[in-house]
């Protein structure tokens, strides 16, 4: 007959046709199969899923970012990037704060009820110093970066989106009849020197 | 009776369902979910052939009963290039093909993107795996006869995917851009440069300019994460529906399919589903043990699976000391280093390869498995594994005089197997083959 | 086939017990690193620490950039590091006087002479020998952070698969 050679590896013996297994034989035992094979599909798909999350060299990209006031003019607006997004610094000038009590019936939220602020800036000026504003330069209706207007008609300095049309006054806040729902956000930020901010430490 | 009429009240035969008992609810809510199952299962059957596939490649497809633990290499090679994909695509995610990024990509994947380490090491075990799986699947065709008729397509096709899988590693080999990555394709590349008249310009064209660079990268990149695994799926389909036309064949090379019961069955066959899905299920998870081991606790296998020059980033300037392919590639690596010409030694690496295709014509014995065949076929056989084996340690290891002259021994062993194998199968005596697998 | 078994369980618990945690001599070896290596070399994947010398200067002074070391452990490997570390000797044809026995020529100098001088009043042999394991230990780890947590996962993973394994097959084979 045939002669094995030992190159084979494991040989069965020829088995009789069998008709079927019998699966169901311990029901506890397949119940186990079952719920350790899902605890490992489970436990398989932890790390495609986990490895989407930011890892922590992208999360310090996002860090603080400290700006340096004392170069600015009053009206001036400067622009920089924080957590990608454009953050406006706008030095008031007395004007721009004295109109900010007039015409708030033509504002949606004038006393800032929405949380689009921290606590620190939750007053009438919607900032720490009322000189310095600070806002998240994005447009609360769909994110467009609205235009500065500081010479406005009849009224000293507001903001324009030229996506929708939205407007904002010197405080961020928001118009009546226009597409924005809500306030412009003031990003969390303190002083950490006399004319020295710090963005997004808190 | 369940889902043969309009009314709600089909099915539903015990008049111990009317008397409202929170158990009965929840068994009809039970079988009423299933009965939404069936229903939209036959929904999906009228427009899909599923049953129809099912009953072809697992139900009704009848199998030898006597297959061995080869046999489940198949499955465990399709589980490894799922996870070469699943891992390749989350890898891809976080590398970058330039020659500035690629390097550190790879160490950001390895230190900081969550579970990074754990995408890389099965990537790089698994390529290893890979040829470890299709290298024995491939010993046992040639083991029991499976390219003989009516499989030699089945044969051709898994040449053609043995070539493809060769060139994906060879292109993703690249990517991590080491020293062993770039002097690897540095030289590799230059190979073409021995066609004449055309081979400097062709050469040229595959790098896309003088030298690898990263031009090469990235078209590399497009490769090996695009083009080739959509060509190695078409052709892993192609390879199973070719297998299932014909039949599997078995360890005894008896044909089990001209012996039939009288509903057409082959008296010898099993169904593949349940039995052999099991087996292979259970193939597969001892398999992943085995993978797991290497992957969480020896992922650089002394140095074969990662190799520790590739840990230095590409230096375009200065070549290591010591340069090899993978571990997989070195038995024809070392027939190319055997043979002192340049073209010589191309031609010689690339027959090597070329004359398994031949293999279902060169062979011109009466019987297919090695059981019944004859001392000539099983020494050629025993040679060529173990050339196989001292080829592939010669070249992953330095050369010398002597080495050269054990490397050309062992490349005519090699040779002898394909080019003697249709004098030493005619003249070799057989054992007698059985109609009946033995019991 | 069940050697193969035995062979890969073997394997897997001797590197699962041999890989003990050494936070403490890593943490010594990476205040040693800083101390004597970090002026020259650079530990690009650890830290972005601007300490080491600027390329053109490291050109001039040893005619070649000292190399970063971030994964020269899986490069060289452990047991390489410890020999070269301790592999100087005098030679005073040499720019810098010390050669090396596994690098011959080699345009280090000896920076972890002054652990070892007498009249610095510094190690002894044996102290000597655990600060350049430190090193190494430190290095070995900047070359993998990922390492022990690789062994924990690993653990659970292959108990994992070795009861259900067992569990399919008393399940699913009939004896």
């Amino acid at each position: 007959m045939a002669d094995y050679t030992s190159i084979d590896l494991v040989d069965q013996p020829a088995t009789p046709p069998s008709s079927s297994l019998e699966i169901h034989r311990n029901r506890l035992l397949l119940n186990g199969v079952r719920v350790l094979g899902g605890v490992g599909a489970l436990c398989a798909l932890t790390p495609f899923i986990a490895s989407w999350n930011p890892t922590d060299a992208t999360k310090k990209t996002g860090g603080p970012v400290q700006v340096d006031l004392s170069q600015m003019q009053p009206g001036q607006k400067m622009t920089v990037e924080w957590r990608g997004k454009p953050i406006w610094i706008i030095r008031r000038t007395p004007a721009m704060l004295a109109q900010l009590e007039q015409d708030e019936q033509l504002l949606r939220d004038p006393e800032s009820r929405e949380q689009q602020q921290p606590q620190a800036a939750q007053n009438h000026f919607r900032s720490i110093k009322p000189e310095y504003l600070v806002l998240v330069g994005l447009c609360t209706h769909l994110g467009c970066s609205p235009v500065y207007k500081p010479n406005g008609e009849a009224i000293p300095g507001r903001f324009f989106c030229p996506c929708h049309g939205s407007q904002f006054d010197m405080a961020g806040r928001v118009y009546k009849h226009v597409p924005a729902p809500t306030n412009l956000e003031v990003p969390p930020y303190r002083f950490i020197q006399e004319h020295v901010i710090e963005i997004g430490a808190i | 009776m369940s889902g043969a009429g309009n009314s709600p009240r089909d099915g539903l035969q015990d008049p111990e369902r009317v008397s409202g008992d929170k158990a009965t609810h929840i068994k009809r809510r039970e079988r009423h979910g299933q009965r939404t199952l069936k229903k939209l299962f036959k929904w999906l059957d009228t427009r899909l052939p599923i049953m129809n596939t099912w009953k072809r490649y697992a139900s009704d497809y009848y199998v030898p009963n006597n297959l061995n633990l080869y046999y489940c290499l198949g499955a465990i090679a399709l589980v490894v290039l799922f996870n070469q994909l699943l891992s390749g695509i989350w890898l891809t995610m976080f590398y970058t093909p330039t020659i500035a990024g690629a390097f550190d990509s790879i160490e950001i994947i390895m230190r900081e993107v969550h579970f990074g380490w754990l995408f890389r090491y099965l990537h790089s075990t698994g390529a290893s795996a890979f040829f470890i799986v299709l290298y024995l699947h491939l010993f046992r065709g040639l083991l029991y006869g499976s390219y003989q008729k009516p499989r030699e397509f089945v044969w051709i096709l898994g040449m053609l995917l043995l070539m493809l899988i060769l060139a994906e590693a060879f292109f993703g080999y690249l990517l991590p851009w080491g020293q062993m990555s770039y002097w690897g394709a540095q030289v590799m590349t230059s190979l073409l440069g021995v066609i004449p008249y055309v081979g400097d310009t062709l050469v040229a064209w595959v790098r896309g300019d003088y030298g690898v660079g990263q031009t090469t990268l990235q078209r590399f990149f497009a490769l090996h994460v695009i083009a080739i695994p959509l060509l190695i799926l078409l052709f892993v389909w192609l390879h199973i529906v070719a297998l299932h036309h014909v039949g599997s064949n078995n360890p005894e090379g008896i044909d089990i399919y001209r012996i039939r019961d009288k509903k057409g069955r082959p008296l010898d066959g099993m169904p593949f589903y349940p039995v052999y899905f099991i087996k292979d299920f259970l193939a597969v998870l001892l398999f992943l043990t085995l993978f797991c081991v290497v992957v969480f606790f020896y992922p650089d296998a002394g140095g074969l699976f990662l190799e520790p020059n590739n840990f230095i980033p590409a230096n375009r300037l200065l070549t290591p000391d010591h340069i090899s392919p993978a571990w997989y590639m070195t038995p024809f690596y070392a027939m190319l280093r055997a043979i002192p010409h340049k073209t010589g030694g191309v031609l010689v690496m690339c027959s090597a390869v070329l004359l398994l295709f031949l293999v279902p014509w060169l062979d011109k014995s009466p019987v297919r498995s090695m059981r019944y065949k004859g001392m000539y076929s099983k020494f050629a056989l025993a040679g060529l594994v173990g050339s196989f084996f001292i080829l592939g340690y010669f070249g992953l290891t330095e050369m010398t005089s002597w080495r050269q002259w054990g490397a050309r021994f062992c490349t005519l062993v090699y040779f002898g197997y394909f080019l003697f194998m249709p004098i030493y199968t005619r003249v070799e005596r057989c054992a007698r083959v059985p109609d009946r697998i033995p019991v | 086939m069940i050697h193969t078994m035995a062979l890969f369980l073997i394997l897997f618990f001797n590197a699962w017990f041999a890989h003990s945690d050494q936070m403490t001599q890593r943490r010594h070896g990476e205040s040693l690193f800083f101390d004597y290596c970090s002026g020259c070399h650079t530990l690009r994947y650890v830290s972005h620490s601007q300490l080491a010398m600027p390329e053109v200067e490291a050109n001039r002074w040893f005619g070649k950039v000292p190399p970063d070391l971030s994964l020269t452990a899986r490069v060289h490997g452990a047991q390489w590091l410890a020999t070269y570390l301790t592999g100087f000797y005098p030679d005073t044809h040499q720019p810098f006087g010390v050669n090396n026995r596994l690098i011959p020529g080699v345009s280090m100098p000896n920076v972890l002479a002054p652990l070892q001088d007498k009249t610095l009043n510094a190690l002894n042999q044996q102290t000597y020998q655990q600060a350049i394991d430190d090193i190494v230990i430190f290095l070995v780890y900047a070359a993998e952070p990922t390492k022990s947590i690789r062994y924990q996962i690993g653990v659970g993973v292959i108990i994992f698969l070795g009861v259900f394994f067992t569990l399919c097959r008393l399940v699913f084979v009939k004896k």
